[in-house]
């Protein structure tokens, strides 16, 4: 079921941890909601969930306002119908692996006999029906993973909330339950929202991501659109792009910047940016090539020392000192590794295109519904 | 323009009407249970208060006399003065000695190549199961100057070494035994759970064995020595039983005994009692606050958890004397008292001149036991003990629960001041406490008073602190996500608690529960307030049995039968924890 977030707040004493939030999730979505720790985004999940208390604002899922603090609506989380699998799995020791997936079908009062079936059926689904009679606590950190996973699905519930599922799990097992989970989303028709730091969790994840700042949303599109153009320098940052270099103040029709910190100029190809006076070009360090020897003549291209080289095995991770400039972070195809060593003389070349003018920050990303107020206050 | 306005606008209405709503479920919970928490704690401390500054100690229909700032005028007494000295010099120079044989036990236990280091592990550990006013008892038939066991065992042997527990020495010695344990176990956690790699590290870098021990090992332990020398000073210094049992034969006061026996004075001096504990808590108090302060400026992480195997200290050549010194510090604590209540229990002449009248014919007999097991007296007090222990250990563990959920669990509201409040009884010594108690169930207009209720009631109050930790520590180690997930499941949150938090806390639950047991089983101090002939109970009779003489060998008797349980008793958790 859809659900629809409207200038919710939370607040903790004198922190503010969502300020003013609007959302909009379709049915069967899966939205990602990516931010550092702190940021805010656990504690909107919580808020879906009801395991927070939002000091303003409402959220509807489906057609149930489940919280509404203009209309002191408030639904108790076991009302919800929403299930949340956690971070820490929380899934339940002193119980079998099916007592736990049966947990929530007898909270429902189902049939005994169905409470069965349909408990085999789901840990089927998530291939561990092999596992069934044994005891939570005997399970891996994978399985444990399905578990939780299985349990929230044996509900059938309204949303789908996912509290950094990942995070405790080996880098091997976390990139293959990265895709079952897509799968299962996608095959159950899940509408789902699942909070993680983590870049390329969210990318292979979300239909969209919201990207949480701050308490707020600083961007909200596509996987695509959000790798290819993040709204700022911070959220560039975030996303793993590790050349970042402060410019100084540009107008908008410029097609060439200074650098604030080293004399050189750097070529655009737009200028697509909302100039701040703060800006900052950011440059992913795949899109930058390097060569050996003398640089030719041509936009961007500058000559430099290669600092340090490592072999990452698909590429290889290069810093060149640019000459009166900064030192860049290169990924280099593996077969031009033999060529560069610690101290080789290097040129690299930036297209245009692949330079972005971000200000550090995006302007607040606000879905807020305009509240009519008063005259004269 | 719209936007503008609108955007602080929105704002603001949400925090005019801002702040999560009270609900119902948040306030009723936390108001029942301060209410609770303030019948059993605060209520007999504001009266203690109040005496101290009333014309007359409270009564029924009369809670307050004139206001006097009179009563503090006891505390120029020379008696008081006398017994304030004797208090501090007992406190300070037995918690020096505990510090130092606790410490050195879990040094030897834990960290040298000892002969049979769990045999030191036990030595170290069991004077605590021995409550201290039966060890205290036991050494007062050791020592005491004419009929001491070992005192005529001396006349036998023809010395003359002046001993005599019922001295300033004598009590200091036996204060020593007893509370040498806490240090004990404090330490010995410290050290067994220090991270080698802090001390490998001194090795790598130059130093040698000793050297590291005593810049690197030493210092490390240090704030949990500093810790336990606190904790044992308080425990000492506010000690009520082992002071009256040895201090009131020679006339020898301490600040609890002279509060007991001002209040019992004919006629009663309560509101000078009440006075003294003023000032009796308000010592415990600072040196408590000057713990918490001094701890919380240097706090070292030593432990790593990892239970890494550490190198042994070689004792080289004082092996084995330091064995033997152990095993001495094993005969005095343990073997010694409990081999005196045998003794005494099976003893036929009441006036021996000589040990070697124990073993002619008939010298010991225990038949005492079986009169003791058959007479009503005991019967029926242990059974008031039994009662009274479950009840107040059950009901204790059930408080304690739901205290620690509102405080670690909830956004209930005065969810702080639960947590202080369950605290306050740790700094109002059991003598103190006791007597507020007394007051509070005189005056209050609940016929309690003179029953068993009234000592579970006691009991609860006294160790709500206790309680309350233990089941603070196991609540903090279960995740609240394990019982969130049930109330996402679709489970209420009462539901939730009892199918999810509680099974999952059993194993915390049952050792509060156990703790409780024992605590209110070797309580003396608080029902000798409390009891009346109808409601005595174990610990009241055998304390009541040699402070009154006559049946030296069915008090003896009966002391050795509470040895036992409380030995059962505190064996059982380890027996369930081992499985």
């Amino acid at each position: 079921m859809d659900v629809k977030i409207k200038n919710l707040s939370l607040t903790y004493g004198d922190f503010t941890a969502v300020k003013n939030l609007s959302l909009e999730i379709d049915n069967g979505e899966s939205l990602v909601l990516l931010g550092k720790s702190g940021c805010g985004k656990t504690s909107t999940m919580r808020c879906v969930a009801g395991l927070e208390d939002p000091s303003g604002g409402s959220i509807t899922i489906g057609d149930t306002a489940v919280v509404d603090a203009d209309r002191s609506v408030n639904l108790s989380p076991n009302k919800r119908n929403v299930g949340l699998v956690f971070q820490s799995y929380a899934v339940w020791p002193h119980m079998t692996v099916l007592e736990n997936v049966s947990f929530p079908l007898r909270m429902k009062k189902a049939p005994k006999s169905q409470i069965r079936a349909k408990a085999l059926e789901t840990l089927e689904l998530v291939g561990l029906a092999h596992v069934a009679h044994k005891g939570a606590s005997m399970l891996s950190g994978g399985q444990m993973q399905r578990v939780a996973l299985a349990r929230s699905l044996a509900m059938e519930p309204a949303v789908m909330l996912l509290d950094e599922p990942l995070s405790n799990l080996d880098a091997r097992l976390r990139e293959d339950l990265r895709v079952e989970l897509r799968r299962l989303q996608v095959e159950l028709g899940l509408t789902s929202i699942y909070v993680t730091h983590d870049q390329g969790e969210a990318l292979a994840l979300a239909d969209r991501i919201a990207i949480m700042q701050d308490g707020r949303i600083s961007q909200l599109a596509t996987p695509e659109e959000t790798y290819r153009r993040p709204a700022s320098a911070s959220i560039a940052e975030f996303l793993g792009v590790s050349n970042i270099f402060k410019v100084q103040p540009a107008s908008p029709l410029d097609m060439r910047v200074r650098l604030a910190e080293h004399d050189l100029e750097v070529a655009l190809d737009t200028a697509d940016a909302m100039l701040t006076g703060d800006d900052s070009i950011c440059i992913r360090p795949e899109h930058v090539r390097v060569a050996s020897g003398p640089a030719p003549a041509g936009p961007n291209t500058w000559n430099g020392t290669v600092l340090v080289s490592v072999f990452q095995g698909a590429y290889a991770r290069c810093t060149v000192q640019v000459d009166n400039g900064p030192a860049i972070d290169v990924h280099a195809d593996v077969r031009d590794l033999a060529e560069f060593h610690q101290g080789d003389r290097v040129h690299v070349r930036l297209d245009p295109h692949h330079v972005r003018l971000l200000p550090q920050h995006a302007p607040v990303h606000d879905e807020t519904v305009p509240v009519p107020v008063p005259q004269g206050v | 323009m719209t936007e503008l306005v609108a955007s602080p606008g929105a704002r603001k209405s949400h925090r005019a009407k801002g702040g999560p709503r009270l609900r119902p479920a948040r306030v009723v919970p936390s108001i029942v249970v301060l209410a609770v928490l303030a019948v059993l704690i605060l209520v007999p401390a504001a009266l203690v208060a109040l005496a101290s500054v009333s014309s007359d100690v409270p009564r029924p229909g009369n809670v307050t006399g004139d206001l006097t700032w009179g009563n503090f005028g006891v505390l120029a007494e020379t008696g008081t003065r006398q017994a304030m000295t004797n208090s501090l010099v007992i406190s300070v120079v037995a918690t020096i000695l505990a510090c130092a044989i606790g410490a050195g036990l879990a040094f030897l236990a834990a960290r040298t190549d000892i002969h049979v280091p769990k045999f030191v592990y036990l030595v170290g550990l069991m004077p605590m199961f021995l409550p201290s006013y039966v060890g205290a008892l036991a050494w007062s038939l050791l020592g005491s100057p004419n009929s001491g066991l070992l005192n005529i065992l001396q006349r036998d042997l023809g010395l003359d070494l002046p001993l005599n527990t019922y001295s300033i020495p004598g009590m200091i010695f036996v204060f020593a035994i007893y509370y040498a344990p806490y240090t004990f176990l404090l330490m010995h956690g410290s050290m067994s759970m220090m991270g080698p790699d802090l001390e490998e590290a001194a090795r790598v870098h130059g130093a040698s064995t000793r050297r590291m021990l005593f810049r690197v090992s030493f210092p490390l332990a240090m704030p949990a020595l500093i810790g336990a020398a606190i904790l044992t000073f308080v425990l000492i210094f506010e000690n009520f039983p082992v002071a009256q049992v040895l201090g009131s034969p020679g006339g020898i006061d301490t600040l609890p005994t002279l509060i007991f026996r001002l209040l019992n004075a004919t006629p009663s001096r309560g509101t000078e009692s009440a006075a003294i504990s003023v000032v009796l808590v308000a010592v415990v108090i600072l040196v408590t606050w000057l713990q918490k302060r001094f701890l919380a400026k240097r706090s070292f992480t030593t432990i790593t958890g990892k239970g890494v195997r550490q190198k042994k200290v070689a004792l080289g050549r004082a092996r084995l004397p330091i064995f033997l010194l152990v095993i001495g510090f094993f005969l005095v604590s343990l073997v010694l008292p409990v081999l005196a209540l045998v003794v005494v229990s099976g003893q036929t002449s009441p006036y021996m001149t000589s040990l070697s009248e124990l073993f002619a014919p008939g010298g010991l007999e225990f038949g005492s036991y079986a009169d003791v097991v058959a007479s009503d007296t005991f019967r029926s007090v242990t059974g008031n003990s039994v009662i009274v222990s479950v009840v107040a250990a059950a009901s204790g563990t059930a408080i304690a629960f739901i205290s620690a959920y509102i405080v670690y669990r909830s956004k209930s509201v005065g969810r702080t001041v639960i947590e202080g409040v369950s605290m306050v009884p740790l700094a109002i010594p059991a003598v103190v406490l006791g007597m507020g108690l007394l007051w509070t169930w005189l005056v209050m207009p609940v016929p309690l008073y003179g029953t068993l209720a009234v000592l579970v009631v006691a009991f609860l109050a006294v160790q709500t602190s206790q309680g309350f930790r233990g089941i603070a520590a196991s609540i903090l180690a279960t995740d609240r996500d394990l019982e969130d997930s049930a109330v996402m499941l679709g489970a209420s949150r009462i539901r939730a608690i009892t199918a999810v938090t509680v099974p999952l806390m059993k194993a915390g639950l049952l050792s509060t529960f156990v703790l409780l047991l024992m605590l209110s089983m070797r309580e003396l101090t608080v029902p000798l307030y409390l009891y009346t002939s109808d409601t005595k109970i174990l610990s009241i009779a055998i304390y009541d049995a040699f402070e009154n003489g006559g049946a030296l060998r069915q008090a003896a008797a009966m002391s050795v039968i509470y040895v036992v349980i409380m030995f059962v008793l505190s064996y059982l958790p380890r027996v369930r924890s081992g499985r």
